[in-house]
């Protein structure tokens, strides 16, 4: 993007400045406009990719960018959690698994998914996991399970219950143990599924063992752990 | 004689940053700057839309792996200043498998139109849309390959240089004579890669695994890459991971100093070499590439002068 300064050697200053402001058949005031325009633009294009991280953006750039939105998503320029730094040591990076149990009563689990071997979009979707998990938005979670159970059960496959399972990254950092994935497994969201059909699903996320607040009917389970499809009031 | 000549250096010195700016983006260029750039732009699009063929109707259909009511969900429909209102996706208003594969559909003949140099500027618009109208129904799962091509393909709306598959100039062809557009266009593209470079780094460089030197092993682990598992310990993890963060940083420097132009563009290669095989993410590397070639030495010479001719075979 540098000029080469001998590019008009041998003309006077002059003639430089005249050839140089007269290049443009555009007019002035057009270039200015664009100018303006290139300004905005691009300070608006690195503001979004600098925030790409919501987890650490300031509360000016978050308000900025909101200011900014009908400018920013229509145009795609706004984006979250895109993998920029192509692998980080976050929480939300960590090598998850969508596993499924296929009969009433069983205690066994099978990977569905495992990120570590699945296509870019799993792992995209196993992000977006790890970062509704660091939020505790567990109807986020129910929305993905229910997705996929339902797409799951309309391609044949019997579910009764689904979870997301990530490995511990701190179990897997042994410098000494190259490439182990025998790391603590650490269950993110599980959920029972009551289904009549692909289009008839429920899902009943199945509370932490730590609870030990008693559920009564004054104290009522909350909305999340009975998400279901089609009720967008728990949001 | 000192004193006019004192007076022309203060006023060149005024006025040398805005003739300077006046020069970077509007001089005219010739067609051809651009035309390698719209070429590779629209190949990689091409194999981006045929990659969504794969996976679009699977995930993004209303019953698909990511369906219409968790789509709904994580964009915030409902919710104040989540910014919902503006995905236009149509996707959202027909959700049907049929309705994905007609924006995969469009985006592969509109790329296929915009590598040919066919419809001028209509056809990386209509690619875009395509591009888009994907984006907007999972702006979660969006790849960085998605992000470039995306913003390659809405500055090529600007100008796509010259209107045919060839990037060799013809004498006779109106099209190859110099145009502030393509140099608008071409402007556009170099400082958004150089943006998305240097935000790359400092994201890359907020994480200890790139400093550490075990991001390119934690990658191995995590089984993205194509060489199979490497020890965070070894020697190669670690030389790899720092020349992972070097050549995007060697780029820059290069790119800012005429006589290395051609060093940085090999440095672009290499980064997008690795991005390949220790990522795995192939479309990504290409995309780098594609924008790269924006930066390719004569791109960055000045329009006139002996230095400007393009690229002739025998």
């Amino acid at each position: 993007m540098n000029r080469s300064v001998s590019e008009s050697r041998g003309q006077p200053a002059s003639q430089r400045h005249a050839s140089a402001v007269t290049a443009s058949p555009w007019p002035l005031w057009l270039r200015v406009l664009l100018s303006i325009a290139l300004v905005f633009h691009f300070a608006v294009i690195a503001l979004c990719y600098a925030s790409n991280n919501s987890q650490i953006r300031s509360n000016l750039a978050d308000t900025v960018l909101q200011w900014l939105q009908p400018y920013t998503i229509p145009l795609g320029w706004y984006v979250e959690l895109a993998p920029l730094p192509l692998v980080s040591s976050s929480e939300t990076e960590r090598p998850t698994r969508v596993e499924i149990r296929s009969s009433q009563g069983s205690k066994s689990w099978k990977p569905l998914i495992d990120s570590t071997t699945a296509s870019p979009s799993w792992r995209r979707l196993m992000t977006l996991v790890g970062a509704l998990q660091s939020h505790e938005d567990s109807d986020g979670m129910s929305l993905i399970a229910h997705a996929i159970s339902a797409k799951a059960i309309a391609e044949g496959t019997p579910i009764d219950g689904i979870r997301f399972v990530v490995t511990s990254e701190a179990a897997t950092s042994n410098a000494a143990s190259p490439g182990n994935a025998s790391g603590v497994d650490q269950v993110l969201f599980e959920a029972k599924i009551l289904s009549a059909g692909p289009d008839d699903l429920t899902l009943v996320p199945i509370l932490e063992p730590t609870r030990s607040v008693p559920v009564t009917p004054a104290n009522p389970v909350p909305a999340a752990a009975s998400a279901t499809k089609g009720s967008t009031d728990a949001r | 004689m000192h004193a006019e000549s004192a007076a022309a250096t203060n006023d060149l010195s005024w006025r040398a940053p805005l003739l300077a700016w006046n020069r970077f983006w509007f001089e005219p260029r010739q067609g051809w700057h651009l035309g390698t750039t719209r070429i590779a732009i629209g190949c990689v699009a091409l194999l981006q839309f045929a990659s969504y063929w794969f996976w679009a109707p699977q995930w993004l259909s209303a019953q698909g792996w990511f369906d219409l009511e968790t789509g709904r969900y994580f964009i915030g429909e409902g919710l104040p200043d989540m910014g919902s209102e503006y995905r236009w996706s149509w996707l959202y208003r027909w959700s049907s498998p049929a309705a994905v594969y007609a924006a995969c559909g469009l985006g592969t003949l509109a790329s296929a139109a915009t590598l040919l140099g066919i419809g001028s500027r209509v056809a990386p618009a209509l690619a875009w849309i395509a591009m888009m109208t994907l984006h907007h129904r999972a702006p979660w799962l969006a790849t960085p390959s998605e992000l470039l091509l995306a913003a390659g393909l809405f500055y090529l709306i600007v100008d796509t240089g010259r209107t045919q598959f060839s990037i060799r100039p013809a004498r006779s062809d109106a099209s190859s004579s110099p145009r502030t557009s393509v140099t608008l266009a071409t402007r556009c593209i170099q400082v958004h890669f150089v943006l998305w470079l240097t935000l790359c780094i400092a994201s890359m460089l907020q994480h200890d695994v790139w400093w550490n030197g075990t991001a390119v092993a934690l990658l191995s682990e995590r089984g993205q890459n194509w060489i199979g598992a490497i020890p965070r310990s070894s020697w190669f993890g670690q030389c790899m991971t720092l020349a992972m963060l070097a050549l995007p940083v060697l780029a820059l420097v290069c790119w800012s100093r005429p006589a290395s132009q051609a060093v940085g563009f090999a440095a672009i290669v290499a980064y997008a070499i690795a991005v390949a095989v220790f990522a795995g993410d192939l479309l990504y590397a290409l995309a780098l590439l594609a924008l790269a070639t924006s930066l390719l030495p004569y791109s960055l010479k000045p329009t006139s002068g002996p230095n400007s001719a393009p690229p002739q075979t025998p």
